[in-house]
Formats: structure tokens, sequence, C-alpha cells
């Protein structure tokens, strides 16, 4: 059973690691998460009513995350810092035309150049960053923060979510097609509507027609179990 | 990297993503079940655009 699933492993790995800088070693989480792979053998219990998939699935995300979250050691006020510095890089970049020097930033934040430099050396090393792209959009700071707040992913946390995971799934699974994509490009993805419609070849106020129709049809089972 | 620049994006990485993403879309792979699975984890977890 776990070599037919090592192909699920293989996939979640491949999407966390678009997020992740280079040197992360993804054969090493591809180990942690085929122990979770192992693991979902072990505990699943098909009284759950939850598919293996679902719950191996959550089992071998929860793995790789917990590795990674082991390797990040930045404190969260420093992670804090950093996501302020990105902010305030975003905020000057859609001002000024171009990438804002670190001078810029300093002088935006109220703090010395060496400050924003540190934290910038500080941002380049720190796995939970989507340094690869270092785009500092709130997409690029969503894998940080989802590595800052453990409790958002736990993948042990009850059949419950899990249950609630797959009701979702099959409510996406039943949207139209074009609905399904723009909410897979926007949430899993993390593209930008303007992004959306570039590769659908729509406008941006078209994609945003399409997401809001989309969540409206998904909405009353989001706020169920939120 | 520019050094009196941050770490910001070099911008053909977003469009290398935007290909890669059209490529999958072309390949049915953001139609597939873990695709879906993932999205409804994704959506659990909150609006990216809604962060800041």
């Amino acid at each position: 059973m776990v070599e037919e699933y090592l192909p699920l492993v293989r996939h979640v790995v491949g999407r966390i690691a678009i997020n992740l800088p280079s040197h992360v070693d993804t054969d090493e989480l591809f180990q942690v998460g085929s122990i979770g792979l192992v693991n979902a053998t072990r505990s699943f219990d098909t009284e759950r009513g939850v598919a293996f998939k679902t719950y191996a699935f959550a089992l071998i995300r929860g793995a790789v995350l917990d590795e990674l979250r082991r390797l990040d050691a930045v404190p969260r006020s420093t992670r804090e810092k950093i996501r302020a510095m990105d902010k305030a890089n975003a905020q000057l970049s859609q001002k000024l035309g171009r990438q804002p020097t670190s001078l810029e930033v300093a002088a935006a934040l109220g703090v010395e150049e060496a400050n924003v430099r540190e934290l910038a050396a500080i941002a380049r090393r720190v796995i939970t960053l989507s340094i690869e792209d270092g785009t500092s959009t709130p997409d690029a700071l969503q894998v940080r923060d989802i590595l800052a707040c453990p409790d958002t992913l736990d993948p042990f946390d009850g059949a419950a979510k899990l249950e609630q995971i797959g009701s979702i799934a099959d409510r996406i699974r039943s949207l139209p097609e074009v609905e399904r994509r723009v909410i897979t490009m926007y949430y899993r993805e993390g593209l930008l509507l303007r992004e959306i419609g570039q590769v659908l070849g729509v406008t941006e106020s078209r994609v945003s027609q399409i997401h809001s129709r989309a969540l409206s049809r998904l909405q009353t089972m989001l706020q169920d179990v939120r | 990297m520019d050094r009196d620049r941050l770490c910001l994006p070099d911008p053909s990485w977003r469009a290398q993503y935007l290909e890669d993403v059209r490529r999958r879309l072309a390949n049915g792979e953001l139609d597939s079940d873990d695709a879906v699975l993932e999205t409804a984890y994704a959506l659990l977890d909150g609006d990216p655009a809604q962060e800041d």
C-alpha cells in the first residue's frame, strides 16, 4: 500500500517545494513525507468515513510541514519584522515602479538601513520564505504564515477536519469547470486574479466575477466549517 | 542579485511560473483529484490575497 501511494508523497513534496529556496533538500522532504505515509497506513481507520488518500494526504503534508517548521528557527518576532519589510517592499515597488533600495525601505520603516540588510539576509536563508520567486506579494507570505502558525495546518487535527476537507473537495468538483479552475489557480497555485486572467485569456474583472460566483457557491459550506 | 536591492524577485521567475501553470492546466493537472484536494486545504486556510 505504501508503494502505491509514494507518487502522492512526491506530489505533495513537489507542490510545497515550489515555494521553497533551492537549497532545501527535497529528497529529505520526500523521506519525511514517506514516514507520514507509513503512519497513515498504520493509523487509518475506515470507520472515519474518509478516503485513505484524503487521510494520507493530510499526514504526508503535515509531516513535511512539520519538518520545515523544525528547520525554521526564526523567532516569530523576527518573522513579523520580515513581514513588515516585505510589505514595505511591495508598497514601495508599486509606488516607485521599480525595486526599492534597502535605504528606501529603511526610511519607510523608520529603521536603520543596517537593520533592513540584516533582515533581508535572514529572509534569504530561512526556508519558510518564497525567496526563489522573491515576490513580496501576499501570495509569497502564505508559506511563511502557514509555517508560523502550526495550528492552521496541523495534519493531526482529527477526523472532523478531514471530513470537512473531503466535503469541500466534493463541492469544488461540482463547480463549473471555469469556476473550479479559477478557484484552483487562486488558492492552490497562489496566482493573482490578474495572472489568472493572463492564463485564461480574460480580463481581471472577469476573473474577479468568476471567483466571486464560485465563492458564493462554496460559501455556505465554508462558513459551516470555519 | 543587485547588492543595493533587497531580495526581491527576479521578474522572470513569475513569468516562468505562469507558464508552468498554463502547461499544467493544458495537461489537466489542475483538474486532478490531488489538485482539488489541495485547493480544499488552501480554501480552509483562508484567502491569500487578504492576508494583509
